[in-house]
């Protein structure tokens, strides 16, 4: 599949930990200790998520203070929609898998 | 109940129905793709009881941080090799708020399969009907990727 900037955008919305980030964020800016602190996660693993965010345009990072608070750029999405691209993710994903493990079990390569 | 909320996605696959069709119940297989990348599937994590009344459960685990994420597909139809309806329980914690309906329809074209997933969300809430004017994702991400 080509990495355009919506399958960048299906593939980071994918994830529940970076949807439950994009919630938190719903609520209003935060710093990456603020996001780390719901989950078991340390906070490595939240710049991670993070640095997939960003890259999919679907929040900002100030450059500017020390503590680079976040904010959510999806402004436009509502819960209705993001329950479907979460769906609509995660679905496409199972199915790049399938296509990737049929043509394993056909001893096909790609 | 209403449908409020309904996704659906069309893969078409270079492989026999029948092949795409086990895909579904095989616990082997499903250790393989039912979780999207980045995401495993642990072999110990998979239970699948293929019959109407039966489930599929699984979880997908995020080798990142460890954090599971169950999966529960109650199987409410089978019509082998063509049909998979499943009910999924409401997990809020997942961004889930509602119970939802998963249909698996699966043609054959040729040698090829095309399978047709729609999922649903329910909820009793009809004001959360059509009319709220679900726009289309799409629109939304053009909308978006245009600033």
């Amino acid at each position: 599949m080509e990495t355009d900037q919506l399958s960048l955008t299906f593939a980071a919305l994918a994830n529940p930990t970076r949807r439950a980030i994009l919630d938190r964020l719903a609520e209003g800016e935060a710093t990456v200790a603020e996001l780390a602190k719901p989950f078991p996660v340390s906070p490595p693993a939240i710049s991670r998520h993070l640095k997939v965010l960003e890259r999919a345009g679907l929040i900002s990072r100030s450059r500017v203070a020390q503590s680079r608070p976040t904010t959510l750029r999806l402004e436009p999405l509502d819960e209705a929609d993001a329950w479907m691209h979460a769906c609509r993710a995660t679905w496409e994903g199972r199915m790049d898998r399938l296509g990737e493990h049929l043509d394993r079990i056909q001893g096909r390569r790609r | 109940m209403t449908a409020a909320r309904e996704v659906q996605i069309t893969r078409t696959f270079d492989a026999p129905r029948e092949l795409v069709f086990r895909a579904w119940l095989d616990p082997e297989q499903i250790v393989a793709w039912m979780a999207p990348a980045g995401l495993e599937v642990p072999r110990s994590s998979v239970h699948v009881d293929a019959r109407v009344g039966g489930r599929i459960s699984y979880s997908m685990l995020d080798p990142s941080s460890g954090q599971e994420y169950p999966v529960i597909f109650e199987i409410v139809e089978i019509s082998e090799p063509e049909l998979l309806l499943f009910e999924s329980p409401a997990q809020p914690e997942l961004g889930f708020p509602e119970r939802t309906s998963t249909r698996v329809v699966l043609e054959e074209e040729g040698d090829k399969t095309t399978v047709t997933i729609t999922q649903a969300g329910h909820t009793d809430e009809t004001i959360r009907d059509a009319e709220a004017g679900w726009s289309s994702i799409l629109e939304k991400l053009e909308a978006l990727l245009a600033q």
